[in-house]
């Protein structure tokens, strides 16, 4: 019988997102010297699933190009090779190769083989370059103290092995593995006891043993591949801690001097037997090493696949909403039966019976919305790349520092935050953070520091994105205002207006227009993208200190607080968010410009009139103002005050897509369904304040 | 019938199967040895499975008669047991010769 592999595609390539991210964080440690040994190790296992993987599904390209990376990834953790920042650099452009590779099989399209080849060769070039390992042994082979090669010096394998606890429960068994490692060469064992408990504390399916195995080469069967070996343990590597280390001969050895006529695998024995207190010294720090194992698998395994069509969720979260569905079931039910055989003195019974409806289907909406949260680390985890490749390429200093990252917000928002949060760090990057001699000159750290802080803060997530650089110019800010007209010179703007101009179209203080930012093209964008998802941005900044760009966005875009108002036969949803108070109307404070504007005196602003009816064309139930209520609103950075006929309640409303039901149109966000069944319209107040001044007023007040 | 084939008191003859399977019944009993005798005798000759819960139990039970200076002697010895054990790198510890 032939299993169809295709259905395990999808889960394969995206087990390999997971695992590319693994390779690009551990890649980035490794170059900023934060990492442990073990972060090679994590960063081998991933290239080594993915090949496999890449493998079984016979997409060879990836299979291909993953084996020289892995290569690579095998001659850096055996200590064959430095950790080089082009070696890194290599690898970093690597894992963009395979991102690139993924998608085409996920595609189902032939890859674009130029690029690939191109960083292959690249690949290449590292490999072959000369090794720059301080091991004594490669030193050795460098030095040119013997004409041996590597291989030649391979005696075999030291393997340390210490099953997890439940390893023998998955099923595995230590008496198989050791079958097989013998059938590769000539196996020494040596168990290590001391973890055993008392016997009477001992659970008899738990492994409490380790061992240290010499895997020695043999003239049979010559020299074991490493890959042979991990292929054994291949079905315990998550279950286990395992290294495996090349068993040298010491190539300064007297023994393997004088035995020239002596056969190379008998050489390797006889050195090896002479050697073997110095391997089992070098056992020391492998063990130490595999200590450090379980943390790194725990931080791999953290990260999981946020893009695409699917989600991953937490078990607790599918149990509470299958709890809450139960609850649902039991209410319904208990309704159903009072329904059945209804009579007044019920009354107060069927009273409790929905109020226990309505809490049901609230919690279930909770659980709901719950699912498609996702923490921010998924779309922060792509700035350590970023922040990386530029400052390398501006010659500039800068740690990257990241906080709240296990803030959730929902999948949709957090997929459409992160062209803009993108943006921002570019420009922090680019025009924030100094170079390091303008930093030192100015006493600051020559390291200069950006900070991605998420949390939540009512019903919403605040994103921080500030630097310590050099802050936003304030006068060259005003001075280019003033040359494009946007403000006059007698104008006399307070400092947050002045630094809100950064996000007026085709403004930017730049001198220099580089690739990263500096065009004039963004920040407008930035904050139109992030207004259409219901959010907000503001800056904070102080010359020479740094800027903080603040984005507030809701946690949700599926359902919003909205208030209900009624306009004629109409009913209309101005969301909660953009309300800043309701009040009934005072003739004495209206005004018009210029004959047709008409403006609302409050307290010490005057602001413009929006009547709904006029801007919708319906029939209102009234057009004089002293009988219209007014809702204050603020959009698009000014208020507004919008004429309404009546306020109805305010509730939680379920978003309905206008554009993909019906068409995009100005004003309106979205629709929903009412309790009574109508269709209300959920109003846009940045779209409906720009239609507005397009619509003069039909009638002015009476 | 016991899951054990015989079992008289401080002797152990094993069944054909010494696994994870097993190593429940054989604690139990193990346990019980170890409380009671100050001799244990073991026969593996009927041994032909065994894998590394059935071993490490063995050697758990090797370990606290050391301990308690209970004497432990095998009878018989399977050779599937003494492989296992000297792959196993517990020769020494099971006191397989």
């Amino acid at each position: 019988m032939s299993i169809d592999l295709s259905q395990f595609k999808q889960t394969f390539l995206e087990e390999s997102d997971e695992g590319l991210d693994v390779l690009e964080s551990g890649l980035l440690a490794l170059d900023s010297g934060t990492a442990d040994d073990e972060v090679i190790h994590a960063v081998f296992r991933a290239a080594h699933s993915i090949k496999g993987g890449a493998g079984t599904f016979s997409l060879t390209e990836i299979a291909g190009f993953t084996h020289i990376m892995e290569t690579l990834l095998d001659e850096m953790r055996d200590g064959r090779r430095e950790i080089s920042n082009e070696a890194i650099n290599v690898l970093l452009t690597s894992v963009d190769v395979l991102r690139e590779l993924m998608d085409s099989a996920r595609d189902d399209v032939p890859p674009q083989m130029g690029r690939v080849n191109e960083v292959q060769a690249q690949l290449e070039g590292v490999l072959n370059s000369a090794s720059a390992s301080g091991s004594d042994d490669t030193l050795q082979i460098q030095n040119g103290a013997d004409n041996s090669t590597a291989d030649d010096e391979l005696a075999g394998w030291l393997i340390k092995f210490h099953p997890h606890e439940h390893m023998l429960r998955t099923g595995n068994d230590t008496v198989r593995i050791f079958k097989e490692l013998a059938s590769l060469g000539d196996l020494e064992n040596c168990a290590d006891l001391s973890a055993l408990p008392e016997f009477e504390h001992m659970d008899p399916e738990l492994s409490y043993l380790s061992w240290t195995i010499q895997l020695k080469n043999n003239k049979q069967q010559g020299a074991t591949d490493k890959a042979a070996i991990e292929e054994i343990f291949e079905w315990v590597e998550d279950d286990c801690e395992l290294s495996i280390e090349p068993l040298r001969l010491s190539s300064t050895s007297n023994e393997a001097a004088s035995q020239d006529d002596v056969p190379p695998a008998e050489q390797s024995t006889v050195a090896v037997q002479a050697n073997e207190q110095e391997a089992v010294d070098n056992v020391t720090p492998i063990a130490t090493k595999a200590d450090a194992k379980p943390a790194l698998k725990a931080s791999a395994k953290k990260k999981k696949a946020a893009e695409g069509g699917s989600i991953r969720v937490g078990t607790d979260k599918i149990d509470s909403l299958i709890n809450m569905v139960g609850e649902l079931v039991i209410t319904q039910s208990m309704l159903s039966q009072m329904g059945d055989d209804f009579s007044m003195k019920k009354i107060e019974a069927l009273r409790e019976g929905l109020a226990q409806l309505e809490r049901n289907t609230r919690e279930l909406q909770e659980s709901v919305m719950r699912i498609r949260m996702l923490p921010i680390s998924f779309s922060f985890q792509r700035f350590p790349r970023l922040v990386h490749d530029l400052s390398q390429k501006m010659n500039k200093k800068i740690e990257l520092k990241m906080v709240g990252e296990q803030t959730e917000l929902d999948k949709t928002v957090m997929e459409k935050i992160g062209d803009p949060l993108v943006h921002l760090v570019r420009n922090s990057l680019d025009h924030g953070i100094e170079d390091p001699q303008t930093r030192l000159a100015a006493g600051k750290n020559e390291v200069g520091t950006i900070t991605l802080n998420a949390y939540h803060q009512g019903g919403f997530i605040m994103i921080e994105i500030s630097d310590d650089g050099a802050g936003l110019p304030k006068d060259k800010l005003l001075q280019k205002a003033i040359e494009k007209g946007l403000v006059s010179e007698q104008e006399n703007l307070p400092d947050e207006k002045i630094y809100d101009l950064i996000f007026h179209p085709g403004f930017s203080t730049a001198d220099q227009v580089s690739d990263i930012s500096g065009r004039g093209v963004g920040m407008d964008v930035v904050r139109k993208n992030i207004k259409e998802l219901g959010g907000n941005v503001d800056v904070t900044t102080e010359e020479g200190r740094g800027t903080t760009f603040t984005i507030r966005l809701p946690l949700t875009l599926a359902i919003l607080d909205g208030q209900l108002v009624k306009v004629g036969n109409e009913t209309y949803i101005i969301p909660l968010v953009s309300i800043i108070e309701s009040l009934e109307i005072e003739t004495d404070n209206i005004n018009t410009i210029a004959g047709t504007a008409e403006v609302y005196k409050m307290r010490d602003e005057y602001i413009p009139l929006v009547r709904l009816y006029d801007v919708f064309d319906v029939v209102p139930g009234t057009t004089r103002l002293q009988d219209c209520l007014l809702v204050v609103v603020e959009g698009d950075g000014g208020k507004a005050g919008i004429l309404v006929d009546d306020l109805l309640s305010q509730q939680q409303v379920v978003i309905k897509s206008l554009e993909t039901n019906y068409k995009r149109i100005q004003g309106v966000s979205g629709a929903t369904i009412l309790g009574d069944g109508t269709v209300a319209l959920i109003l846009d107040m940045s779209g409906l304040l720009t239609l507005a001044k397009e619509i003069e007023p039909a009638q002015s007040y009476g | 019938m016991s899951e054990f084939e015989e079992i008289t008191e401080g002797r152990i003859i094993f069944n054909d199967t010494l696994d994870i399977t097993m190593a429940a019944s054989y604690f139990e009993r193990f346990s019980q040895l170890l409380n009671e005798q100050k001799t244990i005798t073991l026969n593996g000759e009927n041994i032909e499975r065994v894998d590394g819960a059935g071993l490490q139990l063995l050697a758990a039970l090797f370990k606290s008669a050391e301990f308690l200076q209970i004497n432990i002697t095998w009878q018989g010895c399977s050779d599937t047991l003494k492989r296992s054990a000297e792959l196993s790198g517990l020769t020494g510890s099971l006191a397989i010769d």
